[in-house]
């Protein structure tokens, strides 16, 4: 299987929806962020915020832009021409969320490097070590929602989905803007919603201390739904080929 | 006498198109089987079920007295689609170090490499090769783990005339060396000179098979006329005369 998750990385580093969307567009937004929109006084918290957020979109990017590559993997044959190699179907999915559990990595930490380099953002190092793995291992879900997307869809509609999706989920789940400042009705959804379940875990380590056990639970509870869709649309994408 | 393939009885319709109507056929270990018939005869419905990769509504296909997915999976199969199965992005050298990876015995990648004839495009792309070199690369791909099958679905569609003499001579030295070779083809003089036996088929049935000989003597044809009026005859086709 690792030769096969060397293969599946490699082609997803060579993804220009990879290097934009999980690289390039994350970090910028948090330098613009963080130097043109914050005020000078809310410096410190806001670049810490902002963190948070962006390394939480970069990860999603790369975690979503994994499960648009599947739908052209399928539309190509590739997924049919895996079949007829001993790799068996199953290693094939764990092979492909392993790849996107490594794609995820670059994005969170030019974000996180940005935020100490750049914004000197200063937490202690217990911190930083939960903050890197929370935002690591929450991305597992919204990889098994993009996949689902990817088996299901056509190329062309799997990356309206997964783009409508990444961007949608990110806003409503507050990484732009804190979701403080939505409405009342917005903001009950936001809270449910599962990025802001994802990002909230590390803004609670970030300024609370301790992850938040809602937001965890919120996580899990959407971790339980996408892995049954993913499992639906691998089934499904299988009966069609 | 080992039995590389046998199919028992197998039927796939798909709606209410019958696609193949009953299909019975034993391939011993190292015979070269040609599979012809016009588009829509069944012959892909047919190499799927081969494969595994089909299921049957009814009848059973077996590899090595094996279920087909077991065989492809013990690394028994390789196989080469009608078109595509090759990942974007990747270069043939990575490709094939993936695929020989996944196989226990593989072919010596120089090997793969001289016997596919695609010295000098290791490096390059594979989805920036040209359609001639693409095919050459996916029959790469399906002799690199050195499997006792080779399941090949009109590999010489898109190879000129100096691509094809090669391909047949490739072909040559793995019968030479005891392979069992299962091709698809729509030319019928490629089919008499590279096979031990061809199998005509026509709405999802054998129309006929043996020798080329064999095959004129089933259309009541004398022995000197051409081929492709005994299958025109016999897949209910009027030959133009």
């Amino acid at each position: 299987m690792i030769p096969y998750i060397r293969l599946e990385v490699r082609k997803m580093l060579r993804d220009t929806g990879y290097v934009t969307m999980g690289l390039a567009v994350p970090l910028i937004m948090y330098l613009l962020f963080t130097t043109l929109a914050i005020p000078a006084e809310d410096r410190p918290e806001g670049a810490l915020w902002s963190m948070i957020g962006m390394a939480a979109y970069g990860a999603l990017g790369g975690a979503f832009s994994n499960g648009t590559g599947t739908a052209e993997d399928k539309s190509l044959g590739w997924l049919r021409q895996l079949r007829l190699t001993p790799l068996t179907p199953w290693r094939v999915i764990l092979g492909k969320t392993a790849t996107a559990a490594i794609i995820v990595v670059p994005s969170i930490a030019l974000v996180l490097l940005a935020g100490a380099l750049v914004n000197h953002v200063r937490l202690n190092p217990i911190q930083w070590i939960v903050i890197i793995a929370l935002l690591w291992v929450g991305t597992i879900p919204f990889s098994l929602f993009a996949l689902g997307n990817g088996y299901l869809l056509s190329p062309q509609n799997a990356a309206a989905a997964n783009l409508a999706g990444y961007i949608g989920l990110s806003v409503v789940g507050g990484l732009w803007f804190p979701t403080a400042s939505f409405p009342g009705w917005l903001g009950t959804t936001a809270r449910l919603s599962p990025v802001n379940g994802y990002a909230n875990l590390s803004w609670s380590v970030a300024f609370d201390h301790a992850p938040n056990p809602r937001s965890a639970l919120v996580l899990l509870a959407w971790f339980a739904v996408f892995a049954a869709y993913a499992r639906y649309g691998y089934l499904r994408s299988d009966r069609m080929v | 006498m080992t039995n590389a393939v046998v199919l028992d009885d197998i039927r796939k319709s798909y709606q209410d198109v019958t696609a193949v109507a009953g299909l019975s056929l034993t391939i011993p270990e190292g015979q070269t089987l040609a599979l012809c018939g016009a588009n829509g005869a069944g012959k892909s419905t047919a190499i799927g079920m081969l494969l595994g990769v089909i299921t049957p509504d009814s009848g059973q296909a077996r590899l090595y007295d094996r279920d087909p997915a077991q065989a492809v999976q013990r690394g028994m199969v390789g196989a080469m689609q009608q078109e595509g199965g090759t990942p974007p992005r990747v270069t043939v050298k990575e490709l094939l170090t993936f695929v020989r990876a996944t196989y226990p015995n593989p072919l010596p990648m120089a090997e793969v490499v001289a016997t596919a004839q695609i010295a000098g495009l290791e490096r390059k792309r594979v989805d920036r090769l040209s359609g001639g070199q693409r095919q050459r690369v996916r029959f790469a791909m399906a002799l690199a783990g050195d499997p006792r099958l080779l399941v090949l679905d009109e590999p010489t569609a898109a190879l000129d005339v100096r691509a094809r003499r090669d391909f047949w001579a490739a072909m040559r030295r793995l019968t030479d060396r005891g392979k069992t070779i299962v091709f698809a083809t729509h030319y019928l003089e490629e089919a008499d000179r590279q096979a031990d036996r061809i199998v005509v088929m026509a709405e999802g049935r054998i129309a006929a098979q043996g020798t080329g000989a064999d095959i004129k003597a089933a259309a009541e044809l004398a022995a000197g006329s051409p081929l492709e009026d005994a299958f025109l005859t016999l897949t209910d086709q009027k030959p133009v005369p």
